[in-house]
């Protein structure tokens, strides 16, 4: 076969840390970019400084704390075994937190932006129609900021794919549990394995590249429908 | 319907970086359209702001019908005061359709809808004529078209007021006088209050009932539409349009010569044939300057409307012209007529005149009380 079966444990491993990871990093940011959005105060500049942190630090210093913090004698480590029974570091759990806090400004930052550009006059009429804010919510801000949300998926699934640092300190190699991608192929390069690196980087560019191009094609097609819907609907109703 | 407010505050204008104390204070106890007058930033927007709850001052109260929409402890939030907006630019959705538009008040589902509201949504959307957009997106319509849409999306509603901030100030005039009719009696069936934001004397005269006046974030004068524009003291009266509105009676049709016999009073008026029945209610709409004022019965002029009236007020200024107020069956009419006639007629407080008209215009017809 092409890939090994580690291979395609990885493979496998990395895809679903990536989604779990941005499906739960949608959940928490929606509210968190609503809230840094709206809010007018001072500390405003403070969480977002927390937020964006992620990007200037070294990968390996995120991951040194993120060791610390999950060890099983800490106290997020502690509360984690007395719920879950399981140990925190090395595990999947433990790398789902890691690669959130990791990939959190990516997702954050587009759908926060997007928020600010919300139309103010259009929720003031929503209101006096006398639509709940949750209506409003669902009805006026997420149509409009729906291009805003794929990218944040993307960005944030694209970041967590290409972890390396923080998983190296925090994963521990485990095939299947905490293998991923990014690890396998250094084991290859450091075992001068270069024909079973060049397949596995060379099938991670490929898909890269297809995913890209996908969204890109999708966020055009968005982009240039009416307000926010596909263009294929709309083709429909003005023919 | 008794709304009830008192608000202070500032009022600041980005657009020319201004700001001035507002003080409304208010009782508004009629039924129907109440308009609202006044020049550019003198505060009509705010009033309606601070009324649907979009604007929030800390002193502010204001209620309706006794329930408190806003006290020292209390505030209720716009979507709660089951209220309709008709903002100036339309502000339509831009992602959603036409019908999602007109439907967003009411959830937003046709199939969702009751058949009464089925019916009343149809009706006003073939009224106002935007049937055919359904299928549409804001940015296909002009900026009269969006006008209509907004106004059917707050009317579908039902709202138990009304606020309308000039929401025919981009429709073009052929159109607006069907439009002005519907509304008037779209509000008079469900007993809609309205208050009516406009910079149209005659949208105003049309429609409304009752008027208040702004200026400077204060209200200088609340009457009947009827009566502020025959005051010499404000300045309605003294603007070039100026109107005066007569209510008459439609008694009859006369087919021979396609004319409408209209009585005030005991006098009679023709106007052109209306397509209305005997015994409707018309508001007259008459230019001050087509107001021709003679001390004698006129016996030869093509000018088929002469009554008689008797003059209430005369207006002395220093200019080529000058104001008379007139007392006609009880109701009053503004004849604006050069200085040099009042001194050639001698005409004086007191004295009985006859009036002709040169035009009559009608305003919408209703049969209000």
């Amino acid at each position: 076969m092409f890939l090994t079966h580690a291979d395609i444990l990885a493979l496998t491993l990395t895809f679903k840390l990536a989604a779990t990871t941005t499906v739960l990093l949608l959940l928490v940011s929606t509210p968190l970019a609503w809230i840094l959005s709206k809010w007018q105060s001072r500390w405003r500049a403070l969480i977002e400084s927390i937020v964006a942190l992620p990007l200037v630090l070294p990968p390996t210093v995120l991951g040194f704390y993120l060791l610390v913090m999950l060890a099983p004698d800490s106290n997020l480590g502690q509360f984690w075994y007395s719920v879950t029974g399981s140990h925190l570091a090395f595990s999947f759990s433990g790398l789902v937190i890691a690669s959130m806090i990791y990939s959190l400004p990516f997702v954050v930052q587009p759908i926060q932006l997007a928020f600010e550009r919300i139309d103010h006059a259009s929720m003031e009429c929503a209101a006096t129609l006398g639509t709940s804010p949750w209506r409003r919510f669902t009805s006026i801000v997420l149509p409009s900021t729906r291009t805003s949300f794929l990218l944040a998926s993307v960005l944030g699934f694209a970041h967590t794919v290409g972890e390396f640092g923080v998983i190296l300190m925090i994963g521990g190699n485990i095939p299947g549990e905490t293998q991923v991608l990014s690890l396998i192929l250094f084991d290859y390069v450091e075992s001068l394995n270069y024909e079973a690196a060049h397949r596995l980087a060379a099938t991670l560019v490929l898909f890269s590249m297809v995913m890209l191009i996908v969204v890109y094609s999708l966020n055009r097609e968005t982009l240039s429908a009416e307000g926010g819907r596909l263009r294929l609907s709309n083709r429909a109703s003005t023919s | 319907m008794k709304l009830d407010l008192d608000f202070s505050g500032t009022f600041e204008q980005r657009r020319c970086n201004s700001a001035f104390q507002y003080h409304f204070k208010l009782v508004l106890e009629n039924p129907g359209i109440t308009a609202v007058y006044g020049g550019s930033g003198e505060g009509k927007t705010t009033l309606l702001r601070l009324i649907s709850g979009l604007e929030k001052t800390s002193t502010g109260k204001i209620s309706l019908d006794g329930k408190p929409w806003q006290s020292s402890h209390h505030f209720v939030s716009p979507e709660d005061r089951k209220l309709a907006y008709v903002f100036q630019e339309g502000r339509l959705f831009p992602a959603l359709s036409i019908e999602a538009n007109v439907l967003y008040g009411l959830g937003g589902k046709w199939r969702k809808l009751d058949s009464e509201t089925k019916t009343l949504v149809n009706e006003v959307c073939e009224q106002l004529g935007i049937r055919d957009w359904f299928k549409r997106y804001p940015k296909h319509l002009s900026g009269g078209q969006k006008q209509r849409v907004a106004l059917a999306r707050c009317l579908v509603c039902r709202p138990r007021l009304l606020l309308l901030d000039e929401p025919f100030s981009s429709m073009d005039e052929d159109g607006k006088a069907g439009l002005l009719r519907y509304l008037a009696n779209f509000v008079f069936r469900y007993q809609i209050p309205c208050l009516f934001v406009s910079h149209s004397r005659f949208e105003i005269e049309s429609i409304a009932s009752h008027a208040i006046l702004i200026q400077h974030g204060r209200v200088i004068a609340q009457d009947t539409v009827a009566d502020l524009v025959t005051r010499l003291d404000l300045a309605l009266s003294h603007e070039e349009q100026s109107t005066s509105l007569l209510r008459a009676t439609l008694k009859a049709h006369d087919t021979e010569y396609c004319l409408s016999e209209l009585t005030l009073g005991s006098q009679t008026i023709w106007v052109q044939k209306l397509d209305t029945v005997p015994g409707e209610q018309l508001t007259l709409r008459i230019l001050a300057r087509d107001v021709i004022v003679s001390t004698l019965a006129p016996v030869t002029s093509s000018v088929l409307n002469h009554i008689e009236g008797e003059i209430i007020e005369i207006e002395h200024t220093h200019d080529s012209r000058v104001l008379l107020l007139l007392k006609v069956d009880r109701q009053k009419l503004l004849a604006r007529i050069t200085r040099k006639s009042l001194m050639a007629l001698a005409l004086k407080v007191g004295q009985g005149v006859y009036v002709q008209f040169k035009s009559v215009g009608l305003g919408a017809t209703l049969t209000l009380n």
